[in-house]
Formats: C-alpha cells, sequence, structure tokens
C-alpha cells in the first residue's frame, strides 16, 4: 500500500446527520450505535471519555472536543470509552447496556461477534484454551456449561486495519481510512480495498454496537450457516439509543425474544430479524408511526463448501418492519423462544431451536410468500409430524393469531369436521371395545396421507368435500354453511392448491380439544 | 428531454460494500445506467457528461401484459465463478484461479429513463443529442463490445426511443432523503471514498399518463469534488 496523505481535518463538532444521503444502512445502524453509546455514558458518566461532549438528538448526533487535543487521540478516547471487555474476558458494548450480571446474554453476543466482525484470531487476541462458563435460563433449576474463546483486546479499540491510529501520522488522520472485514462483515479487501473518509469508517466501527448478533441453528435448510448480522435500519436515533438498551435491562413488563442465551439462537436469519425487530419496537406499539427502525437487513454467515477457511455470508435478506400476519410469527415465537439445550457426553452443551415452526413461518414473510407455505415440508416425514403434534399448545396460539379471513375460513372447517370426526371414532370406541387414541392415531395418519398424496387441486378439493360429508354424515358443516360462497371459490381456485394443502395439514395438527370444547363437550382430546 | 424504454433479461448490481457474497440492489442504479448509456454512444471519459438528469419509471407489468407482483425486478441466486483478484484475496488468483460465490440475479428488468442534458456542463454534443444520433443512426457511433447493464454478460436486450408514454403501467423511482432504497450515482471503482449514494422510494401505486418527469424526479450525475 502506497503511503497515505495526512493532515485531514476532522470538523470539531463532528456531526453525523441520520440523512446523510450518502449514508447506507450500515452507516444508519452505526449511527445508532453511537447514539447508544453515547447514552450509555449520560447514564453512567465515569464512562464517559474524558474532554469529548457528546449529545443526540432524533436524526443526528453531535460530537466536539478540546481543541487542544490531537485528533488520534480523540478517536483512542472515543473507542476507549466505546469498547470494553469484562473481567472474563468477554466483549462488553456500553451502547447495549447489558447489565453487569447477565453473562449469558454477554456470552451469546460474544460468541457471535468471534464468528461474524471478529472472525480472524488476528483481530481478537486470546486464550488458547477455552473457557467455560455457566450458563442458568429462566426457571430452569441447572446450569449448563458453554465454552467460549476469550480475548484480551479486540481490532475495535484500536480501529486496527482502518490506518486512522497509524502511529506514523503523529496524532494526525489520514485522507481516506480503509473498512477492514472486521467493520463491515464480508467485506474482503480484494485488489482494492473498500475506503472511506475518516468519520466515515469512524462511524461504521459503530456498526458492531448497533447491530444484533444470533447463533444459527437452522433446521430445514442452509444447514452451514452459523451466525447471522441483523442491522436496523434506524430511523430515530433518540428512540433507538433507548430501545436497544432496553432489550436486556431488568424491569421491563414486555416479553422479550432477544435477552436470554437462549434468546440468541433460532433457526433462521429471518426468524432473527423479526425476534430483534419485535423486542426493538416492543415499547412503541401503540406508537405506529414513530417507530425507531423502518426495517432492517438480515445476513446469515457460514461455512460454504469452497472456503474453509472463514465465515462467509451466504444469505441477505431485507426484513420490513410489519407483516400483516405478523400476529401468527409472534405467537409462535412466543411458544417456541426458548432454545434446548443438548448435552454432549463431554458434558459440554448446545443449544438448538426448540422447533422450526419460527423459522418457517419468519421466512415466509420476509419472502412476501403465504405464512404457511413450505407447512408440508415438516408433514413429509412421519417423524416430523409426529412431533409436531407435541407443539399443539403453539400451533392453537398460531391459528388463534390468524387474520386472513380465508385461511380461518378452511381451518375453522377443517377443524369443525376433524371433531365430529373424532365424535363418531369415540362412539365406535365405547361401542366395541376399541382403544380411542389408537383409532385416533390411525385415522389421524389416514388423513396425513390422503392431503400429501393429493397431487392437483381438483383431487384435494374432492377430498377435502368427502371429509366433511363423511364427518357429518351427509349433513352440512355450520362453519361451511356461513360461508360456503368463499370456501367454494377458495378450493376450487387452482391457484390456491398448495396454499390449500399447507392449511389442511396445519388444521389437522393445530387441532387443540380446548378450543373444541366451546363448540361441544365430552370428546376425549387426541 | 429524451425518453429511452430499457429491457434487460438479467442483470445484477453488486452492492458497493458487497465482496463475498454478491448481493445487489434491487434495482439498476443511476450510476450503472448512465456508464450504460456511455457504452452507448461510445464515450469512454466518465466525467464526459457529468451534470446530465436522469429519471426513471419501472414496469408493473409484464410483456404479455400480466401485472407483476410487485414493481421491484425478482432476485435469482446462483452460485458462479468470480475473480479472486477483484473480490477475494487477489494473491490467490495466480495460483488458484477463479473462486465460487453466491451472486444475486434481478430478473426481466423493464424501465423508462428519462435523458435531460440542459445542465450538462461540458461542451456540445450533449448526451441527449448522442444518444439520438447513435440510435437513429447507429452506423456513425464508433464503440465496442455487446451493450450491457452492469457486469459485461448483462447483455442490453432493447433500447429505444419513445416518444410520449401513454401506455402500460409505470412506478416512478423518487430521490427521497429518507426513502428506503439507498441507490450509488456516482461509483469510486478504486477503493471506494468518492463513492455517493442518494436514497430513493419507488411508488407503489403506478402513474397517470402521459408520463412525463417532474422536478422531483430528477437525479443529477456528477462526480464528487
Amino acid at each position: 500500500m502506497g503511503k497515505r496523505p495526512t493532515n485531514y481535518q476532522l470538523p470539531n463538532p463532528l456531526t453525523y446527520n441520520l440523512k446523510n444521503p450518502n449514508y447506507t444502512i450500515y452507516h444508519r445502524a452505526a449511527l445508532g450505535g453511537l447514539a447508544a453509546t453515547i447514552q450509555a455514558w449520560q447514564d453512567k458518566p465515569g464512562l464517559a471519555p474524558q474532554g469529548i461532549r457528546a449529545q443526540v438528538c432524533e436524526d443526528a448526533v453531535e460530537i466536539s472536543w478540546d481543541s487542544s487535543l490531537a485528533l488520534q487521540e480523540v478517536i483512542q478516547r472515543l473507542l476507549k470509552a466505546s469498547f470494553l471487555l469484562t473481567e472474563n474476558k468477554l466483549i462488553d458494548l456500553p451502547g447495549q447496556g447489558i447489565p453487569p450480571d447477565r453473562n449469558d446474554l454477554r456470552l451469546a453476543i460474544h460468541t457471535g461477534l468471534c464468528g461474524t466482525f471478529l472472525q480472524h484470531n488476528k483481530m481478537r487476541p486470546g486464550e488458547k484454551a477455552p473457557r467455560a462458563l455457566s450458563v442458568r435460563d429462566e426457571g430452569d433449576e441447572n446450569a449448563s456449561i458453554f465454552t467460549y474463546k476469550a480475548v484480551n483486546a479486540y481490532a475495535h479499540q484500536t480501529a486496527q486495519g482502518t490506518g486512522l491510529l497509524d502511529a506514523k501520522l503523529n496524532g494526525e488522520l489520514p485522507q481516506t481510512a480503509s473498512i477492514p472485514q472486521s467493520i463491515v462483515p464480508g467485506a474482503m479487501s480484494g485488489a482494492t480495498g473498500l475506503e472511506g473518509p475518516p468519520e466515515d469508517v469512524l462511524l461504521l466501527l459503530y456498526l458492531m454496537v448497533g447491530s444484533a448478533v444470533f447463533l444459527l441453528r437452522p433446521q430445514t435448510y442452509r444447514d452451514k450457516a452459523q451466525y447471522c448480522l441483523v442491522v436496523p435500519d434506524v430511523t430515530n436515533l433518540k428512540r433507538f439509543a433507548v430501545n436497544l438498551r432496553e432489550i436486556a435491562a431488568y424491569g421491563t413488563n414486555l416479553m422479550r425474544f432477544t435477552n436470554t442465551y437462549l434468546g440468541r439462537v433460532v433457526g433462521g436469519a429471518e426468524e432473527a430479524a423479526l425476534r430483534f425487530l419485535i423486542d426493538l419496537q416492543a415499547g412503541d406499539l401503540t406508537e405506529e408511526f414513530e417507530r425507531c427502525v423502518s426495517g432492517c437487513l438480515a445476513i446469515a454467515m457460514g461455512k460454504v463448501a469452497w472456503d474453509k477457511n472463514q465465515v462467509n455470508r451466504s444469505q441477505v435478506v431485507r426484513v420490513k418492519g410489519n407483516y400483516p400476519e405478523i400476529g401468527v410469527f409472534r405467537a409462535a415465537a412466543q411458544h417456541f423462544s426458548r432454545a434446548r439445550i443438548v448435552t454432549s457426553k463431554e458434558g459440554a452443551s448446545f443449544a438448538v431451536p426448540q422447533s422450526p415452526l419460527p423459522e418457517l413461518v419468519a421466512a415466509n414473510l420476509a419472502a412476501e410468500r403465504h405464512w404457511c407455505a413450505h407447512f408440508i415440508d415438516l408433514c413429509k416425514e412421519q417423524q416430523d409430524f409426529t412431533n409436531l403434534k407435541f407443539q399443539k399448545g403453539g400451533l392453537a396460539a398460531m391459528n388463534k393469531a390468524i387474520k386472513d379471513a380465508d385461511d380461518q375460513t378452511i381451518v375453522n372447517v377443517f377443524h369443525e369436521a376433524w371433531r365430529l370426526t373424532m365424535g363418531a371414532l369415540g362412539e365406535r370406541a365405547r361401542k366395541d371395545g376399541l382403544d380411542f387414541s389408537r383409532l385416533i392415531e390411525v385415522e389421524r395418519e389416514r388423513v396425513r396421507n390422503a392431503i400429501l398424496r393429493a397431487k392437483t387441486a381438483d383431487a384435494l378439493a374432492s377430498w377435502f368435500l368427502r371429509f366433511c360429508a363423511d364427518a357429518t354424515r351427509g349433513a352440512s358443516l355450520s362453519a361451511m354453511r356461513h360461508d360456503t360462497n368463499r370456501i367454494r371459490e377458495f378450493i376450487f381456485n387452482r391457484r390456491n392448491f398448495e396454499r390449500f394443502q399447507n392449511l389442511c395439514l396445519f388444521a389437522l395438527v393445530s387441532y387443540s380439544a380446548e378450543e373444541a370444547k366451546n363448540h361441544t363437550q365430552g370428546e376425549p382430546e387426541a | 428531454m429524451i425518453t429511452l424504454r430499457i429491457e434487460v433479461p438479467y442483470a445484477s448490481f453488486r452492492k458497493s460494500y458487497a465482496r463475498a457474497f454478491a448481493e445487489t440492489y434491487p434495482l439498476p442504479t443511476p450510476a450503472t445506467v448512465y456508464g450504460m448509456l456511455l457504452s452507448l454512444v461510445g464515450e469512454r471519459f466518465r466525467a464526459r457528461h457529468q451534470g446530465v438528469r436522469l429519471a426513471f419509471a419501472f414496469s408493473g407489468k409484464y410483456e404479455d401484459d400480466r401485472p407483476r407482483q410487485s414493481p421491484f425486478p425478482k432476485i435469482a441466486m446462483t452460485v458462479r465463478k468470480l475473480s479472486r483478484y477483484k473480490y477475494g484475496v487477489p494473491a490467490k488468483q495466480s495460483k488458484l484461479g477463479n473462486t465460487l460465490d453466491y451472486i444475486e440475479t434481478l430478473c426481466d428488468l423493464e424501465f423508462l429513463c428519462w435523458v435531460d442534458s440542459q445542465s450538462e456542463t461540458n461542451n456540445p454534443p450533449n448526451l441527449e443529442t448522442r444518444i439520438t444520433t447513435a440510435l437513429t443512426q447507429p452506423e456513425s457511433v464508433t464503440r465496442y463490445g455487446v451493450l450491457s447493464l452492469g457486469l459485461s454478460d448483462d447483455a442490453v436486450n432493447d433500447v429505444r426511443l419513445v416518444a410520449g408514454v401513454n401506455y402500460g403501467c409505470w412506478h416512478w423511482l423518487r430521490p427521497h432523503p429518507a426513502g428506503s432504497l439507498e441507490l450509488p450515482i456516482w461509483v469510486d471503482h478504486v477503493g471506494s471514498a468518492g463513492t455517493r449514494w442518494q436514497r430513493y422510494d419507488l411508488e407503489t401505486e403506478p402513474s397517470q399518463f402521459p408520463l412525463e418527469p417532474s422536478e422531483q424526479h430528477w437525479t443529477l450525475i456528477m462526480p464528487p469534488n
């Protein structure tokens, strides 16, 4: 690399404006991280850098300093106050406001950061032997042991690789600074590395603070993805700074999805993004038009077949702030939010998501597909289908959260037909002295196979009508009577075939006897 | 002012910070379209037509009049071989050759581009005139290579002059300080310190006819100082 020209004058005060047209989503997320860090300094004045004043408003951050300070000294002081380490040598970012005793959440973030921003050993020199940390989940009596790599220092503390704090510059700044992979994950250098003005590169260092990292354990696809980085598109700095720090704070009555170690273990990038967005917006639910983010970018990172050395970006998804069926995801996430812990023979613990349902629904919403698309993939194997039956509470909650009238109608008709079918089987079991559970099991399997084997819209529609007619022994279902036209139009529309098939399977596994009690009495739950 | 109708079967507009995993901008960027127009007229000096203004509208219907699900083109993801020299570890290029990577590609692009040369700062002929000449008297233009939008394999299917747009279904791309899209209007290919972006919104409702850009739709093409 050639010698950099020096003597770049950083304006004092330095103002970062959220509406700067030259800012990308990375800059805006980094600005959110900087705003949250400044907020942390205001909450704990002991943390604030000496000789530097900073203030945050809704769309700008202003930093000023004593004119006697050299520019490199200003940057050093800013970084020293922003990027810390705990006694356990875990990465500590004051801007994220994680309380000192929340080592479980800090551990998840530390592991995620070491796998994404700081994936190269040179970016985070540390101990060779892994350390162990005991993590206890809420309501869990036994603690689980997780291992991590303790770090002695990390790139952001010294703006490593940017050239900003190059000792040869004698306190001055270069005309342009480099943007290494430790600042924007996946930004490999190539023949000519990425560069930017010094103030922009300084800002991008805070991308680590403004983003959320998750540990990916995909069940449905992309087995190689290991981490997910969620980059929010910040629209209101002040509110974002407060909400980001609220996620890990105590004393909030709102349910949070991402404030524990297990909450940071997810099945897919889209699920991670939606969880983070819901948590960020938890306090804003009544203020629809004043949200602090307009959406986010979810970046899945993992090993690819052609590069065994580093963790590459393998998927980038843009996720919006809201979707018509977000309630279905919220219900799924609420019931399946806690990952389960698997312990190996050596005693090491691994967390895996409790269910593939939040991952599936989130992926569908982000891709603008029907929320239930590809549900059939979870029902094709008998073992997977059996597993779904144990998730009835969550499935029933998802069912209640459906907003689409067509979906509601189909599921309700199916449930009513299934309830009557079970009633008939119960009668037969009592009369012939048969095992009711076994009868239900056989019937459910028969229905599953019939739905899976229907290859055309017509075949599925005629099976559905026969199933309803058999259940009522020729009479019509009350749900069918109310919405005859809607049902007819839906099931005979060939474009709805896959959606109809997925909804039937969803209805089959989501039937809950609790709900059925509202309609009938005395029928045992399957 | 002239209006061009441009069709491209597929194209990729790699995001400025994307190295591993070639994600694309969701729409053709003004900087790339300007580059394509320079190629069309056989101009090699990038700042030759600085000051030109461009406006864009994207089609909401397919060629056979079926409505598109969204005015944003669909994105396909494929695995391709790419140069390590440009986006990977340059030192490994001579020994290991190209490497695989995921690349996103926009499919079935169709858009209108208005070109206004009134504020061009260099001497005539201006870009409007040169484009008109290139399309009406192609034998008079000296240029090389197949016309492409972005990467050299993303060939342009059709560029034609249109007069008065009174057909189809078009969505304006509107510069907006808080827009949800950020598209580069000038790209620094050596490093990225000189790259300039602008934020945009793609209007969700199609526009009324006759289609003509107002002051708010223009993007000024100007290199950084």
